[in-house]
């Protein structure tokens, strides 16, 4: 167990390691450095200073020096600043990857409380109305763009009925972050219903057609003992494995749904910095965000263990 | 719906008897059927674009100030946008791209895919290993942030000639190139385990006593009997791409305006949709029908010819 | 039961105290759709800083809402007439000017610190020092030193002879008691660690009628009446300015009451703004104020078709920009005529004049030797297309609105417009700073008044790449005449004789037209009825420095 959870997150440090040469390469790639920029809003700079503010920031050093540079300053937890917003960027992130986290969650316990149901449902009652019914939803689910979607509930709870906010963050209080929270749930939820409620179905049912469910029913247990105590647990496992999986798509989907609704997220603040070139925020926003999903996919991966004690990690 | 027609029932049906044709098989699946028609009439739709455009009298790129935001008439069928533009046509032309968009990126990435796949699965060993540990990375990134800042690089920086660089259709290419790039993980994964289990088959036994070279195993026995697999992967995965490119577009890093695309189309309608709510109904609901088709048909497609394999999509 | 009755009373008094205190605190929210990247009045100039900073902080001087130099720290307004300013000649032969300003006495920084003449020192160094990464480094580098007097009194010593000797707009004091050990410790961080930034509720910090009471980086920043201003004093006790990007959420949270105004400066494209008017014009008052913001179309005149005067002139005759205003924005964006407002007192309005004239652009055409028609397409005898390509920022509505009527007006004169934009992180950050638009780039210049267009025109200032990019004049204007006026016009003291010279300039922009102007680009105020006070100024000047007028109607 300790000698499987130092691998993977050996793993997941090389992981983030190569992805902050890859990035780091893409964002030299940019239109417009630092310099071009402060040029461009500072129409009486000269020659001189543009020569000499380039090399005040390091930006006529070769790329690999830079990258050492940059490398070395961060592993000393010196991450740089945001010229978004003036402040060291960690001051910015953390508290977006909390937001993200927050509508990131909402978004799962509201797939699972709906997915679940429906999903036992349709898998207890093969080739019903119900099951044709909810695996057509499914499908539905599947095929909505995310970010259509966010546009229908605007239309029709902000513009229509006035019922939630049409975006923002709200001003803080509970009550008030509940209520901007709504619609950008739903529109994140509806994707991930769809593929929840695929695969609950399918291994609930796969489950169903295991030995034992055979042996438990002539034992004569009854069909919900059997459901809720045996197969449900084995049906969980693929599940969160896909679901760790799942995460990354997760992320994309709230970065457009942040994006629409105007939530402060990681996901909306990575978009921002790419379109305002702040090339520094990028970096380290999409860094956080893949840490995020490595952490969550090793967390999967313990839980996993923990529905499946057969399983030994190595 | 009738009976024989649900999802779950043919499936059974398809798992018990054996000699059914393929054919009789995926028409037995009467969703993938009402998609294959709708994708069929979609594309032609879209091909007679400059029909629809001599028919209704006005041109793609039109403009006309004083029909601006226009109902629908039988002059403009769908209304017209913010330009006086006729959105029909528009739509059409916009259905050109999507669709081009997701069948080039499927097949690059199902191309790719089937290369590597193969040579992992039957090569094995250590470049097994790094491929299957790349797959495994590659899936659980961020995506979308990641498209976003591949996108957002300045072509010319890596010495593509500004002319190229300046053309139209370079989005186009960026994004069929950027999602072959990151798409082709589901099927080089799926390529891979079929590659395994025909490894050990008698048939491949037999060839390799025969003398047969690996290239030659590759191409002649393995190919063509991992194609089941590989066709309802492709399939399932253009409603995928579908969806990324019309986020992508819609997000601004796309397909770029004057070329419109279902997804740029919708950028603007949210800024719009006091005025013309809609514009942000149309591009919105190809896109689902277009997406949910391709879904049903890779279901059907699954059904008639690898009724075996479970549910592998993610 | 009677001690149900005593609770029953007691909530309410409770809550008639609670209601009554809301109601005496008066908030004021704005709603605007950017964030300043930062709130150090003299790091980066960006509008939305400018907005906050015209609450908290004040410039030394500014314009007026008559367009004229006026006061703000100062207490009168030193001229070459009342002796304030005086010419002196220097070292070098060239002469230089000498201006005396006086703070004003009662004058202190939130925390009680009165404000000195150390601070004014202090602002130069910070602005004048090489590393600090200031913008306007030119205003700081163009006083070449400061006499110190008294604790109110100094000298700036410029080191040139300028028409705005007194005009120190950008001029904006930081506080030395707070930011001098942070610039001391590392100039070359300073601009990262700024107290406006790490410490922004220092009230220490504040200058004007407000101070920041708290924020949230892009949501939100409150405003709090500052105890120590010294003006007239605020009607609202506190202001909030609430950022929304989206303005499809700015305007949904205008009409649910979560904003009470949408920032002229700062809010809606015209066109939303018409059309919200239109839906919702009774519940609000919605008036349109040109700005001293210049969409025109900057040609290339590298490019050879371009280069022909005669072609850039029946572009000009091509283009109803008149009905465009009136079909496009209801006749609230003014047709401009040169890149000087109409609103500016050196403007000129008897120059060469391009009312909508499609025949004579063809005549144009034609001698240019541009006669042979193919496809609705003009070409040369020898076969060469009447083809540009025009770029302007992609995601810009009214622009990308604005391009169409372009393509179709001037495909009724022969000429072929290909369409090409780029988002605005590519389009300012590098093409047109590197001049790598070939034919026509569609954007704006924002400008003060008088403002001598010396970055734009002048031929010292084309951007290249042996000048490190630097300079805005992206068309590549070389005109002997326009550079010698520009050069004279900055050193004309006296206003007639000045008054003269801009109007030679705008004749001969007219003539040459390096660039194409459109339009004087129109803010969208949207405001509740109850307020009043609130004045657009038409330059940039933000309404928001004279906040101390804004107030709620008498019922």
């Amino acid at each position: 167990m300790g000698a499987f959870l130092t691998r993977r997150l050996l793993e997941a440090t090389f992981v983030l390691l190569a992805m902050s040469f890859l990035i780091y390469g893409l964002i030299a790639l940019m239109p417009g450095d630092p310099v071009d920029l402060m040029i461009s809003a500072d129409p009486n700079l000269s020659a001189a200073d543009a020569q000499r503010l380039k090399a005040l920031y390091g930006l006529d050093r070769p790329f690999h020096e830079r990258y050492w540079n940059w490398l070395t300053a961060a592993l000393s937890g010196d991450l740089g600043y945001s010229r978004l917003f003036a402040v060291p960027v960690t001051d910015v992130l953390l508290p977006r990857l909390g937001n993200t986290l927050l509508l990131m969650f909402a978004a799962l316990l509201v797939s699972f409380v709906i997915a679940l149901p429906a999903g036992l449902l349709a898998a207890r009652k093969p080739g019903s109305t119900a099951d044709i019914s909810i695996n057509l939803l499914a499908f539905a689910g599947l095929s909505l763009p995310s970010f259509w979607m966010a546009i229908l509930l605007i239309l029709l709870f902000a513009v229509h009925l006035g019922w939630f906010p049409a975006g923002g963050t709200g001003d803080g209080s509970i009550g008030s972050t509940l209520q901007h929270m709504v619609l950008p749930v739903m529109a994140l939820s509806i994707t991930s219903i769809g593929t929840l409620l695929r695969h609950i179905r399918a291994s609930v049912r796969e489950a169903l057609r295991q030995d034992y469910v055979r042996t438990a029913r002539a034992k004569g247990l009854s069909e919900n003992r059997i459901l809720y105590g045996h197969v449900l647990r084995n049906a969980m496992i693929p599940v969160v494995t896909i679901l760790a999986l799942d995460m990354g798509t997760l992320f994309g989907g709230a970065l457009i749904t942040e994006t629409i609704f105007g939530w402060l997220g990681m996901g909306k603040t990575i978009y921002d910095a790419v379109m305002g070139n702040d090339y520094n925020l990028a970096l380290v926003g999409l860094l956080l965000a893949t840490g995020t999903v490595l952490v969550a996919n090793i967390l999967a991966d313990l839980v996993y263990g923990w529905l499946d004690p057969r399983i030994q990690y190595e | 719906m009738s009976q024989t027609s649900n999802l779950s029932a043919n499936q059974k049906q398809a798992t018990g008897s054996v000699g059914i044709s393929y054919w009789r098989r995926f028409l037995a699946h009467r969703p993938a059927v009402l998609s294959f028609i709708l994708l069929i009439l979609f594309a032609l739709a879209c091909a007679a674009a400059p029909l629809f455009e001599v028919w209704l009298g006005h041109e793609m790129e039109q403009v006309n100030l004083l029909a601006r935001y226009a109902a629908p008439s039988p002059e403009h069928p769908l209304g017209t946008d913010e330009l006086g533009r006729d959105t029909l046509i528009r739509l059409l032309y916009g259905g050109r791209i999507s669709l081009a968009v997701g069948l080039m990126a499927a097949l690059f990435a199902a191309v790719i895919g089937t290369c590597l796949g193969i040579l992992a699965g039957y090569l094995g060993g250590r470049l097994d290993a790094v491929l299957m540990r790349l797959t495994d990375t590659v899936i659980a990134l961020p995506l979308l942030p990641l498209l976003i800042i591949m996108a957002a690089i300045d072509p010319t920086k890596l010495g593509v000639p500004r002319e190229i660089a300046d053309s139209t259709l370079l989005s186009f290419y960026r994004i069929v190139i950027l999602i072959a790039l990151f798409g082709w993980t589901t099927v080089a994964r799926l390529v891979r385990g079929a590659t395994l289990s025909l490894k050990r088959r008698e048939f491949i036994i037999a060839a390799e006593a025969l003398g047969a070279g690996p290239l030659r195993i590759m191409v002649r026995h393995i190919l063509p009997n991992v194609f089941s697999p590989l066709v309802v992967a492709t399939t399932l995965s253009i409603g995928n791409i579908i969806l990324l490119e019309s986020a992508l577009s819609f997000l601004g890093l796309g397909i770029q305006p004057p070329l419109p695309s279902w997804g740029n189309m919708l950028t603007g309608a949210q800024e719009l949709i006091w005025q013309a709510p809609l514009l942000a109904i149309w591009p919105g609901l190809l896109i689902f029908l277009t997406v949910i088709a391709f879904n049903f048909l890779g279901d059907g497609l699954q059904d008639a010819l690898d009724p075996r394999a479970g549910i592998s999509r993610r | 039961m009677r001690f149900s009755m005593k609770l029953v009373v007691l909530l309410l008094t409770a809550l008639l105290s609670v209601s009554g205190r809301t109601a005496l605190a008066e908030t004021l929210t704005i709603g605007i759709t950017q964030y300043p990247s930062t709130l150090n009045p003299n790091i980066d100039s960006m509008l939305a800083k400018s907005y906050v900073n015209g609450m908290t902080t004040r410039p030394l001087t500014h314009y007026d809402h008559d367009w004229q130099v006026t006061c703000f720290l100062c207490r009168n307004l030193p001229t070459l007439e009342n002796g304030g300013a005086e010419r002196v000649s220097r070292e070098e032969g060239r002469d230089g000017l000498k201006v005396t300003f006086q703070l004003k006495e009662e004058l202190e920084w939130g925390d009680g610190t009165p404000v000195t003449s150390e601070d004014v020192v202090f602002t130069w160094e910070v602005g004048s020092h090489p590393d600090s990464g200031i913008s306007n480094a030119e205003l700081y580098r163009r006083i070449e030193d400061i006499t110190v007097h008294d604790d109110k009194t100094f000298t700036f010593h410029l080191d040139r002879v300028t028409f705005a000797y007194n005009s120190f707009a950008d001029y904006r004091l930081l506080p030395a008691h707070i930011e001098r050990e942070i610039f001391e410790e590392n100039p070359a961080q300073y601009r990262n660690r700024t107290a406006y930034d790490s410490d922004p509720a220092n009230p220490g910090l504040s200058l004007g009628p407000y101070r920041v009471s708290d924020l949230e980086p892009g949501a939100r920043i409150t405003l709090d009446r500052n105890e120590h201003w010294s003006g007239k004093e605020p009607y609202f006790d506190r202001i909030v300015v609430r950022i929304f990007e989206n303005t499809t959420a700015l305007e949904a949270n205008l009409l649910s009451g979560s904003i009470d105004m949408i920032a002229g400066e700062l809010g809606l494209s015209i066109d939303q703004a018409l059309a919200f008017a239109e839906r919702h014009g009774d519940s609000y008052d919605v008036s349109f104020k040109p700005g001293l913001i210049y969409e025109h179309i900057d040609l290339n005149l590298d490019n050879p078709i371009l280069a022909d005067r005669r072609v850039r002139q029946a572009l000009l005759y091509g283009l109803d920009r008149q009905a465009i205003n009136e079909q496009l924005f209801q006749g609230e964006q003014p047709v401009a005529l040169t890149s000087v407002s109409p609103l500016d007192w050196v403007f000129e309005e008897d120059v060469p004049d391009y009312s909508y004239d499609p025949e004579k652009a063809i005549t144009l055409l034609e001698e240019a030797g541009w006669s042979e028609v193919r496809d609705g397409v003009r070409h040369t005898a020898d076969g060469t297309p009447l083809r540009f390509e025009i770029m302007t920022t992609a995601g810009n509505r009214t622009r990308e609105l604005i391009q169409q009527v372009l393509q179709s007006q001037w495909q009724a004169i022969g000429v072929e417009l290909v369409i090409r934009n780029q988002p605005p992180r590519v389009l300012f950050a590098e093409t047109l700073n590197q001049r790598e638009f070939n034919a026509m780039a569609l954007f704006a210049w924002i400008s003060s008044p008088e403002s001598v267009p010396r970055t734009t025109l002048h031929s010292e200032e084309i951007p290249t790449e042996a000048n490190g990019w630097v300079g805005q004049n992206f068309t590549g204007f070389a005109n002997e005449r326009m550079d010698d006026l520009i050069d004279r016009i900055e050193v004309k003291l006296d206003r007639d004789k000045r008054r003269q010279l801009w109007s030679e300039l705008q004749t001969l922009y007219a003539e040459e037209l390096p660039a194409l102007p459109l339009f004087w680009r129109a803010n969208s105020f949207i405001l509740p009825n109850w307020l009043e006070g609130l004045q657009a100024t038409g330059h940039m000047g933000t309404s928001t420095l004279w906040v101390e007028d804004w107030h709620r109607a008498a019922p």
